[in-house]
């Protein structure tokens, strides 16, 4: 049995209480009962449990939680007594359960507040039994639940909640067939294994520190401060930063040092439960063990890497005898082959910050804009934007995994960096009105803080958004959805097997093209394609307006770089090569990841498809066997809950219909395909195998050149111009509403001529578009029409967000 | 039982950035909460299976991120959903005021068959914080799913695992009954009319 934190809480699932406070010996029906709970219910729960007495409950001040009034009897009549039954079989909402959610509440204050003292006897063992049937308990408490009458007036409350007969019928014939609610945990067990946070962890946090859970709350106390005292406060906070850093930098080079003692390495940083940069090692996909098993071989690489690097900044006049070892060098050396691949073998850890930020042109940027940002930050100090509130609410959520941003004990206030964060974000908000603040953003400024100071991290990211990443964290995204275009004709070209399986749009259809046919714009330095076939190119231009499904996965890759999605030390190393060899490193780590996970995608779907196959042939075979008989189980159910008997025939070809639909369900295959591809980077902890991989002269991705990239942004961008009818100076929020439609060709040709031409689509055109969609799908006109006005008026049509 | 039918219910959930879809998921798929989740980019996919009855349903739960540009990423996966769970924090009211604008985005860009009867699920997450000023009233939230098609309404902490069961089992339920009455619908159209106006319940407002 898995222990759970929720356990250390006190308040679990509030029908292990019902159970406990309520013997089984009154049922009145013997049908088991979803766990439903009354608003009214929970609300004073937790009311109770808000103010950690529960015996002040009874005075309810809270007027917004008082009961509603009983529904009279007038409303009874008019319904059928089986939906009364049903209703009350389906809730808990009766007196009983009130008392026993009460009681609920009142065992976990006990439990909360005697918890630290561990001496109550009772508490001991409420926990005991919570820990013990964590699982099974929701089963068997349901069984034990018991309705009673004066649970009448709630159950119309559970007629309130369910907003059509129809769903309601169908839990009644749920509850009618079968007496067992089981909840089973399939890959649930499994998850449990991978994360194990200790519980305590959610205690220790120090209410002064602003958590995650905590959302809007997380801004600092407003207290009554004249701009001068901002001023003050923002000054000693710009101090704090560059101490922070000088620290920083300092622990770096410490910890690099310490790397050349191999058995220090193995009792200190063995015994040390986080990496050099103050991230946990432990991950949901690898422990501890195995970062520190893989950490002794990578750390002996590191100062091996070190010791070349050093010669080659000695042989290139750029170390400094003196202080080389106490302070990281601001030059390097020029583009070279040589330097090209020692920086794909990683650059030394301390020397990161430096190299990226030159490397990156950024020392130019900088001169350029003198001063710049100490006065937007400034200037920032008495503004108030909408972006400030979600910049405000992702600080501590950024990184959560790392000491510097989330500390281990108790913390007065925020720490600094998360301070510097907060002014990086802001300011670029300000700075990039067309950008604002993005998610994602925030990741990309945490990382560079962690390796360089405020000012170059803040100059690094306007970097980032506008060379290495056009687009791609503007309002509408569009960047992104270009590269997501991008990485898809790469993986179609390079992994044309593997696309066979991913290049698939949302209704499981795959965009099978020749792709030989496939134009040679790259090589003609064209950006126009040649296409064999106008079927081929109503596929490519239906998937690049689309994008596949797997691009909801990719999209968060180059968004983020790799943060979060690749293990850190595997992103460090691939932002060394992403500033000296700009975006084409992305799309080709992403190719590898796509490449590395590629046997696992065959192996998964070999599986399954030698299932479905079987499975087909039983199906075509005739109506034999299991199909046939749970198709006639449906029937016996279903007529006797609705009644209608001369559906029999149609409810069994129904049922065998859906049956063989399930299992036929390439959305099936296609979305474990997909959660395959979003968790395999993340195991992916040995970094020089995915560089070595991505960079191999046989099979890697060398090939793909920033020129091919380029052009094929450029390609990409224009066709998606042309098909969404967007002019380039159009800031309109495009809200991929065609993602919802299979293209009419028609319409590609309108607007295959209009890519040049200025016409800028209005909401009005947006709402005609999905009219004219609408009408092709069932019963959307209608609706669209009759919501027209609402909609126009609605966030959805007003073009902007916000 | 010799046959058990399985099903694939496709539920999506959205919801104001920051106002706890990841939690609630995780405490769900996990029954584990962390406070270091981090904000959720595109959109992230857990599974669940559980037994409904003679029903072993896998649950596709589809996480999204709730910042307003990434819609922009393809909104195209809330078609065929089976479900759809509008989740806001009850302590930010804003999140709450938004729900209206994610149901409707989420009815145009799903385009379901019967936008009037589709199953939504209201979650008030957070109630673990106290926070009385600026708190969502119960009776608010209940009156907005009552004017919003009798959406049921839950009140959940994911932090102290109150509440996210018996949505989650509210939201399986309905999301059968949908994807039942998709098929239903979808093959016999004209044979059998299960939208029987005389079982409509009555409005309790």
């Amino acid at each position: 049995m898995v222990s759970r934190d929720r356990n250390s809480h006190g308040l679990n699932m509030p029908a292990a209480f019902i159970s406990l406070s309520q013997p089984s010996d009154q049922s009145s029906t013997s049908n088991s009962i979803p766990e439903v709970l009354a608003p009214e219910l929970i609300g004073n729960g937790i009311e109770t449990n808000r103010l950690g007495h529960p015996e002040i409950k009874d005075d309810t001040t809270d007027s917004d939680n008082t009961e509603e009034p009983p529904k009279t009897d007038a409303l009874l009549s008019g319904i059928d007594n089986e939906y009364i039954a049903l209703a009350v079989a389906a809730s808990p909402l009766n007196n009983h359960h009130t008392v026993g959610i009460d009681s609920a509440v009142l065992h976990s204050n006990i439990n909360n507040q005697t918890s630290s003292n561990g001496n109550n006897p009772n508490d001991i063992s409420e926990n005991n039994y919570n820990n013990m049937n964590n699982e099974s308990s929701i089963n068997s408490d349901l069984h034990s639940m018991t309705v009673s009458e004066n649970g009448t007036g709630d159950a119309l409350n559970l007629i309130d909640l369910y907003h059509s007969d129809n769903e309601i019928s169908s839990v009644n014939s749920m509850v009618d067939m079968h007496s067992d609610i089981q909840i089973q945990n399939g890959i649930k067990s499994d998850s449990i294994s991978q994360i194990s946070i200790p519980s305590n962890n959610i205690e220790l946090i120090p209410s002064s520190v602003p958590s995650v859970a905590n959302g809007s709350d997380a801004k600092p106390k407003p207290s009554v401060q004249t701009p001068a005292d901002r001023l003050a406060d923002y000054r000693a906070s710009r101090q704090a930063a560059d101490d922070f850093r000088s620290s920083l930098d300092a622990s770096l080079i410490e910890s690099s040092h310490d790397i050349s003692m191999r058995e220090k390495v193995k009792t200190v940083e063995g015994s040390n439960e986080r990496d050099r940069y103050g991230f946990k090692k432990k991950s949901t996909f690898f422990t501890e063990e195995e970062y520190n098993e893989w950490w002794y071989d990578y750390h002996k690489y590191i100062s091996r890497r070190k010791r070349k690097w050093v010669n080659f900044m000695r042989e290139s006049g750029l170390y400094d005898e003196s202080e080389g070892e106490k302070i990281a060098p601001v030059r390097f050396p020029t583009k070279s082959d040589k330097l090209k691949r020692y920086i794909r073998k990683g650059i030394p850890a301390e020397w990161r910050g430096n190299a990226w930020f030159y490397f990156a042109k950024g020392p130019e940027k900088l001169n350029a804009n003198k001063g710049v940002y100490d006065n937007l930050c400034e200037e920032c100090l008495e503004k108030t934007t909408e972006d400030m509130e979600l910049i405000e609410r992702d600080l501590h959520r950024t990184f959560p995994d790392n000491i510097h941003f989330k500390p281990d004990i108790k913390h007065k206030g925020e720490t600094t960096i998360i301070q510097s964060l907060r002014r990086v974000l802001i300011t670029f908000s300000v700075y990039q009105p067309n950008i604002g603040y993005c998610q994602s953003l925030n990741f990309l400024a945490g990382l560079l803080l962690l390796f360089m100071e405020e000012e170059k991290a803040f100059w690094m990211l306007v970097i980032i958004t506008q060379r290495y990443l056009p687009g791609v964290h503007e309002r509408n995204l569009e960047g992104v959805n270009i590269d997501q275009g991008v990485l898809m004709i790469c993986l179609m070209r390079s992994l044309p097997t593997l696309w066979k399986n991913v290049g698939i749009n949302f209704e499981g259809e795959p965009y099978d093209v020749d792709i030989n046919n496939l134009c040679k714009h790259s090589s003609s330095g064209s950006s126009t394609a040649e296409f064999h076939n106008e079927s081929d190119e109503d596929k490519i231009n239906d998937m690049l307006i689309k994008l596949p499904p797997i691009t909801l996965c990719t999209a968060g890759w180059f968004m983020s770089g790799f943060i979060g999605i690749l293990p850190i030390e595997s992103v460090l190393r691939v932002w060394d090569c992403f500033f000296y060899e700009e975006s084409k490193i992305f799309f080709r780590i992403a190719m590898t990841i796509f490449k590395l996970a590629e046997p696992k995608v065959q192996t998964l779907l070999g599986l399954t498809s030698s299932s479905t196959s079987s499975l087909l042939s039983t199906l075509s075979s005739g109506s034999t066997g299991n199909g046939n008989s749970g198709a006639k189980h449906g029937n016996e159910s279903k007529e006797k809950n609705k009644g209608l008997k001369s559906a029999t025939r149609h409810i069994s070809l129904r049922k065998h219909h859906r049956a063989h639909k399930n299992q036929l369900n390439p959305d099936r295959d296609q979305m474990e395909v997909f959660q395959l591809i979003q968790n395999f980077p993340k195991r992916l902890i040995n970094a020089s195998e995915l560089l070595e991989a991505c960079f191999k002269t046989r099979n890697g991705f060398g090939h793909i050149s920033q020129e091919e990239i380029n052009a094929l942004r450029k390609w990409v961008t224009d066709k998606r111009r042309a098909l969404l009818g967007i002019n380039q100076d159009d800031n309109i929020d495009i809200k991929n509403n065609i993602n919802n439609i299979r293209l009419n060709t028609d319409l590609l040709k309108h607007n295959k001529g209009s890519s040049s031409s200025s016409y800028v689509w209005t909401d009005d055109d947006y709402y005609k578009f999905i009219k004219q969609i609408g009408h092709h799908r069932r019963g959307g006109l209608s609706y669209l029409k009759a919501k027209s006005k609402t909609l126009q008026n609605s966030s959805y049509f007003s073009g902007k967000s916000t | 039982m010799s046959h058990r039918k399985k099903a694939m219910l496709k539920i999506v959930i959205l919801g104001d950035s920051g106002v706890g879809k990841t939690s609630l998921i995780r405490q769900y798929v996990d029954n584990k909460f962390s406070t270091q989740y981090k904000a959720t980019i595109g959109a992230d996919f857990f599974n669940r299976e559980l037994q409904v009855d003679d029903h072993t349903v896998k649950m596709q739960l589809w996480d999204t991120a709730g910042q307003e540009r990434f819609q922009s990423l393809g909104v195209a996966f809330y078609r065929g959903a089976d479900c759809c769970v509008l989740v806001y924090d009850v302590n930010n009211p804003k999140s709450f005021e938004a729900l209206k604008a994610w149901r409707d985005e989420f009815l145009v860009q799903a385009n379901p068959r019967d936008p009037e009867t589709f199953p939504f699920v209201v979650v008030g997450n957070k109630v673990d914080i106290e926070d009385n000023n600026k708190r969502v009233s119960t009776k608010r939230a209940q009156a907005f799913c009552r004017a919003n098609g009798n959406m049921p309404y839950f009140e959940t902490s994911a932090k102290e695992a109150i509440g996210v069961e018996a949505a989650f089992e509210v939201i399986a339920r309905n999301a059968l009954s949908q994807a039942e009455s998709e098929d239903y619908n979808e093959d016999f159209t004209d044979a059998i009319n299960i939208h029987l106006d005389s079982d409509k319940s009555p409005c309790m407002c």
